[in-house]
């Protein structure tokens, strides 16, 4: 059992890691200096999911989504959702152990083959998996301080260097360009979708609605202020011509001369948010699969997923050009199909369900 | 009731460890390297030669030799490490001055790149930009200053006092931009004002001169003024009082000290504080019409020294006040008209107008701002002083009258 | 069946001396440190023999307590029973009757002097213990600048006291109990009722019985019957030596073992935090121990990774080295045959040797090995060119930084744990340093001990906790369960406050 805190700061977790590296960037290229903005709308996703989620975690309480899709959709109609989503999350996981290796290889150890790198990562997540989600939780007590205070040293290293002038006009993309930048970024706060399989996790769950919405918000802001201060340092042109603009910022810290080029040690904490984050799909991507297929010991699975994974993702991403693409163009269509328009399909088919059957009451 | 590791078990962790040690083991460091397998560059120099090739130095940082070995021979340690090699583009010199060098040349400490005049006005500047921000290998603070002679001579200066001539040059930096002669531009203010809309970027300079004090012919280095360029060439420069006015307009304050006669002597003044204020213009009706900024000036500082002979009071706090006004709305105006000749908007009027009116500017002004509409703007000026101190004494030190 | 029945008529204390007198000799053939004397009650020439091991007892309580009631004071009495010497005779404080012959046997071992006496198939077993042993002293392994300044000893019954002395309330419940199949170690289980959980109790009650060891010499002996199925270098058992910290620990709502012959009591369940405060913290000004606790805790980070981190920056992240510092290492680095990382590692293997040298050898001789290897070795391998003078600071900080932590146990861990995040540090830079911090993170939280989360009021944390965790907050003289949060199966409910 989790508690609700533990929860959402895995949920933040989650949406913060990727969001912190790639969001700005991909969004300034199409919302200009309104950028910060983007992550506000984006959160709307996330924000329609969780509402569906809790909402349908009410009417079949401790159960998971595979537990209760079967009333929904009937027994075939749930065998495939299910397997959908086992290889929707085992995907997740797979794609953002591969982002890990992208950033380790380009910023800290150029010239180790990936396989290392994709071993030592692969060891973590099946060690942290075995430990379980009791321990991952209690991990992140230790190091959710991180995200914020990585703002927050962002912040005080490079104040001294924003251009003020970067943020007039205001909104020189327009309100169009807002929403345009923000669509990609949606696709990561409609990866709190694994509540589906936390839910029953949780210890005391009347709290877990509100407490996760201030959750949403408060991520959309720390990567909100994190595209005013690359604005602001980069210029919006200069920021959207960069292919990791949050990291030219993190390499433009320097607190005196003393401390400087410290980008390596930014990398430390993201690292861990980001293992959690793989983490956290693989341990949905297994309980899904042991209980689609119905497994009597899920723990068996752990080994074979996460290195089937490494194998797929270095064939499916040779390189970085096809990860960045994909995650741009490809990613945010498919998952927000399973994210957003799968349990809204699943709510409507509830209500509609509920209908019926006060029709069938009421006739005879 | 009693669970023990079964043996499989152990066999399994024991597997596991030994597999992941020896794949550790057997594969090895590859992004190991000694600081001693290093060639650490802390300056660049780019030189175009006579016969049009580029020409890049580099200046490698040294071990600090132990002053307490004797033995080594300290005469030798005066002289500095400089890598040099020529290719036809930014790329090749560099990958061709990696072959001079038995060690791994590291860019990670990097700390000021001297552009020499005719490297600035040509395109390798641009060129060079898009590589180093493309391989990523430079950081964002390493600083950039140009110079009409040749860039190596710099490479070769003695600084006074300074074992490690680049920090030298860093921390020289600094001081003029507090006096605001000069001003500290790093790789990140270019890139800012190449790609911001309606700015252009400007680049310290460096003055070399023969030192008069010292008969051997050694150089003595100072920064004053500043290289303006249009897109990423160079165009012309700017006089020391003119960066001022630019460094002012550009909302950058610093402590610049400023003369001007005044009644019998000099009055001179130390700047606290000044902001600028450029104001668009109101409406704009018709395009081709003269387009008038406001720019408003506030100024704060304190009197530091007075070569008259008056006794300074109360009552003369005006009169200095408006000696300052004239003072500062001088150099403004030169500073304007000297980038208006240039054909170059280093201050930013562009971008003032693009915040007020975007879609406008970026309809009729965007392509041709520096050369045809820039230089044709008009402004009004308008200084407030505020002298805040006259010091510690009133007049000059003489017999009393 | 018959041969258990007839096995217990055997084990039963025979009517006549004699025939219990040839059982006890052949039960301890071979045991000349036994003595039998032989005595005469009354005056009908009633004998009896008194048994006991002569230097386990105190030989004047056995004259004055024993023999002297018995020969000089029955003249004018025929003959008497077990139960009349009992309760008439003999003035030992405790005396128990006896009526199986192994366990009259047993009470010989253990120190006891046992009577036997004709016409009666009862023994009479008297506590006369008292051999030499070592009187209470001052703590030497956990010293402290305020506060009781004793340490226990090898008497059980002695450290049984001295914890006495700190709580004098009811509920300080002492279980005696034996374990060793061979050694027969008596051990106390000390608790305090109502603040502890019960089932803990219980637990390490279960945990002890169904231990199967043969010998206990020392409570570490314990340590590995009582963390079953826990494999990890974390001590989840705490120690100590001193009695105030004892009760301490037992007003937290722990259980405490103090086994006999050994000096030092286990404590359970442990939190990590446990192992970076000292009894001192609460004494002392909270300003001032806030400060030193949480350079405690620096100081436990560093001498974790200084190492690695020095390793990490020196051959992989040149970037990192402030300018000025840069040039002064390039110029210790030139002319040095080793890698960095062969170097930390061989300089710190080389500590770890000088450490246990320091710690086996003789106080006189260990400090100058000490000093030898410190300052001549070190100076002598700089000097020589064959060490960067960086490398020999960075080893002396992790060895000064180890020495801050107050726990015994947590301080080894951090000295093995060093080694592997070395080697992944060596191989994979800063990245190998955050996987195995990882690694060492994510164990860490999932350790129990005695079903409480091992980082309790760290890693499930509440305000209560913070106060009493980095800090040291005012006002901590109220009963406090610092778990309370961390719990994982156990059950608080009876817990005041």
């Amino acid at each position: 059992m989790i508690s609700v805190k533990q929860l959402s700061y895995l949920i933040a977790a989650e949406i913060f890691s990727t969001g912190i590296l790639y969001l700005p960037s991909i969004s300034l290229k199409q919302s200009g200096n309104g950028g910060w903005l983007s992550p506000f709308f984006s959160l709307l996703a996330g924000i329609i999911v969780i509402l569906v989620l809790t909402f349908l975690y009410q009417k079949y309480p401790s159960k998971t989504l595979t537990d209760y899709l079967p009333q929904l959709v009937g027994n075939v109609g749930a065998k495939i959702i299910g397997a959908l989503y086992v290889l929707f999350f085992w995907d997740c996981g797979l794609d953002v152990v591969r982002e890990i290796v992208g950033v380790v290889q380009a910023t800290l150890l150029p010239h180790t083959p990936v396989v290392a790198i994709c071993f030592a990562i692969s060891f973590s997540i099946i060690y942290a998996l075995y430990c379980g989600l009791e321990s991952l939780a209690r991990f992140i007590e230790l190091i959710y301080f991180s995200m914020p205070a990585l703002v927050i040293i962002l912040t005080l290293g490079v104040a001294g260097a924003i251009h003020s002038n970067a943020y007039f006009p205001m909104l020189d993309a327009g309100w169009s360009g807002v929403f345009r930048g923000a669509f990609v970024p949606s696709s990561w706060f409609g990866e709190v979708v694994i509540l589906a399989y936390l839910l029953p996790e949780v210890s005391n769950s009347s709290k877990v609605l509100s407490r996760l919405l201030w959750t949403l918000v408060v991520t959309a802001g720390l990567l909100s202020i994190m595209t005013l201060l690359i604005i602001g340092v980069l210029g919006t042109s200069e920021a959207a011509r960069t292919q990791l603009a949050s990291f030219e910022v993190m390499r433009y810290v320097q607190f005196g001369t003393f401390l400087q080029h410290i980008d390596a040690l930014f990398l430390l904490p993201w690292l861990m948010l980001m293992l959690i984050k793989g983490i956290l799909f693989f341990y949905v991507a297994v309980v899904s699969f042991s209980q689609t297929a119905k497994l009597s010991k899920p723990k068996i699975l752990i080994i074979p997923l996460v290195f089937l994974s490494i194998v797929i993702s270095h064939w499916l991403f040779s390189d970085e050009f096809t990860i960045s693409k994909f995650l741009e163009i490809v990613w945010p269509n498919y998952s927000l199909f399973f994210e957003v328009l799968v349990p809204i399909l699943l709510w409507i088919t509830y209500l509609i369900r509920q209908v019926l059957t006060r029709k069938q009451n009421a006739t005879p | 009731m009693k669970k023990r590791f079964s043996p499989w078990k152990y066999r399994l962790v024991f597997s596991w460890t030994l597999t992941f040690t020896l794949s550790v083991l057997i594969t090895g460091c590859w992004d190991y390297h000694e600081l001693d397998e290093e060639s650490i560059i802390s300056m660049f120099a780019y030189d175009i030669t006579p016969s049009n090739l580029l020409q890049a130095s580099a200046y490698l940082q040294k071990p600090i030799q132990n002053s307490g070995n004797s033995d080594n021979g300290g005469g030798k340690s005066d002289k500095p490490e400089i890598l040099q090699s020529t290719g036809t583009s930014m790329y090749e010199a560099i990958k061709n001055m990696s072959m001079y060098s038995p060690n791994q040349l590291a860019f990670h400490h990097h700390i000021i790149t001297i552009l020499s005049e005719k490297f600035a006005r040509s395109d390798n500047f641009g060129d060079g930009l898009e590589r180093i921000t493309r391989v990523g290998g430079t950081r964002r603070r390493g600083l950039f200053a140009v110079t009409s002679g040749n860039a190596v001579d710099v490479l070769r200066l003695k600084l006074p006092l300074v074992d490690n001539l680049a920090q030298g040059l860093y921390s020289l930096t600094e001081a003029s931009a507090e006096q605001q002669f000069s001003l500290k531009v790093d790789l990140n203010d270019v890139l800012y004002d190449l790609t911001t809309t309606g700015i252009e970027p400007i680049v310290p300079r460096i003055v070399l001169k023969p030192n008069k004090l010292q008969r051997n012919g050694k150089l003595e280095v100072k920064l004053f003024g500043c290289g303006a360029f249009r897109g990423t060439h160079l165009v012309g420069w700017l006089s020391g009082t003119e960066t001022r006015g630019v460094l002012w307009l550009r909302h950058k304050t610093g402590h610049a000290i400023l003369r001007f006669p005044w009644k019998d002597g000099n009055m001179i003044v130390q700047t606290e504080e000044i902001k600028v204020k450029i104001i668009p213009p109101k409406r704009i009706t018709r395009i081709n019409k003269r387009l008038l900024f406001q720019i408003q000036t506030q100024w704060k500082g304190k009197i530091v020294m007075y070569t008259g002979h008056r006794i300074l009071s109360i009552q003369d706090i005006p009169s200095i006040k408006k000696g300052i006004d004239n003072h500062i709305k001088l150099i403004l105006e030169r500073s304007i008209k000297r980038a208006q000749t240039l054909h170059t908007d280093v201050i930013g009027f562009g971008n003032t107008l693009y915040c007020a009116y975007p879609s406008l500017y970026r309809q009729h002004y965007l392509d041709d701002w520096d050369t045809v509409y820039f230089p044709k703007i008009t402004y009004s000026i308008q200084v407030k002083a505020k002298v805040h101190s006259i010091g510690l004494t009133n007049h000059y030190p003489e017999d009393g009258r | 069946m018959t041969t258990t029945n007839d096995q217990k008529q055997d084990d039963q204390v025979h009517i006549e001396l004699d025939r219990n007198e040839a059982s006890f000799k052949e039960m301890f053939l071979h045991c000349d440190d036994i003595s039998y004397r032989l005595i005469e009650i009354g005056t009908s020439g009633q004998r009896g023999m008194v048994i006991f091991v002569s230097n386990l007892v105190k030989q004047d309580l056995v004259d004055a307590v024993i023999l002297r009631e018995l020969v000089g004071g029955l003249r004018d009495v025929e003959s008497v029973s077990i139960d009349q010497i009992k309760s008439q005779l003999v003035t030992a404080s405790d005396v128990r009757t006896i009526t199986s012959l192994s366990e009259a046997a047993q009470d010989i071992i253990s120190g006891r002097a046992v009577l036997v006496i004709d016409h009666d198939d009862v023994v009479l077993s008297m506590d006369v213990l008292g051999w030499e042993h070592r009187g209470v002293e001052k703590s030497e392994n956990e010293v402290s600048i305020r506060g009781s300044q004793q340490a226990f000893t090898e008497n059980l019954m002695n450290n049984v006291a001295l914890v006495r002395r700190f709580i004098r309330d009811t509920r300080l419940k002492v279980e005696r109990n034996v374990i060793g199949d061979v050694t027969k170690t008596p051990y106390i289980i000390l608790y305090m009722e109502g603040l502890v959980a019960k089932t803990l109790v219980s637990e390490v009650k279960q945990k002890l019985k169904n231990s199967k060891i043969d010998k206990v010499l020392d409570s570490g002996n314990l340590v590995d019957s009582l963390r079953e199925n826990i494999i990890s270098p974390f001590p989840i058992i705490n120690r100590t030596e001193r009695p105030d910290r004892v009760a301490a620990l037992l007003l937290e709502g722990r259980v405490i073992i103090l086994l006999d012959n050994s000096p030092i009591a286990l404590s359970m369940p442990s939190l990590l935090v446990e192992y970076l405060q000292v009894p001192e913290d609460y004494y002392e000004n909270y300003f001032l121990q806030s400060f030193i606790r949480l350079l405690r805790y620096v100081a436990f980070a560093l001498s974790l990774t200084v190492p690695s981190l020095y390793v990490a920056l020196v051959g992989y992240h040149h970037e990192l080295i402030p300018g000025s510092m840069m040039q002064s290492i390039m110029s210790q680095r030139v002319g040095i045959p080793l890698p960095t990382i062969i170097e930390v590692f061989v300089m710190e293997l080389t500590f770890e040797v000088l450490r246990e040298a320091g710690l086996r050898l003789p106080r006189a001789i260990g400090q100058a090995i000490s000093i030898v290897g410190a300052l001549v070795i070190g100076q002598a391998a700089v000097q020589a060119k064959l060490v960067m003078a960086t490398t020999v600071i960075v080893v002396a900080t992790t060895g000064i930084t180890s020495f801050t932590l107050p726990g015994y146990g947590l301080s080894s861990a951090v000295r093995l744990l060093r080694f592997p995040l070395l080697l992944l540090t060596g191989f994979l830079g800063l990245f190998g340093f955050s996987i195995g911090i990882f690694f060492i993170l994510i164990h860490l939280v999932s350790l129990q001990s005695f079903g409480v989360i091992y980082t309790g009021s760290l890693a499930p944390r509440t305000w209560q906790d913070i106060k009493d965790t980095f800090f040291r907050g005012p006002g901590q003289n109220q009963i406090h369960i610092p778990w309370r949060g961390a719990r994982h199966h156990l059950d608080h409910d009876e817990a005041p406050n």
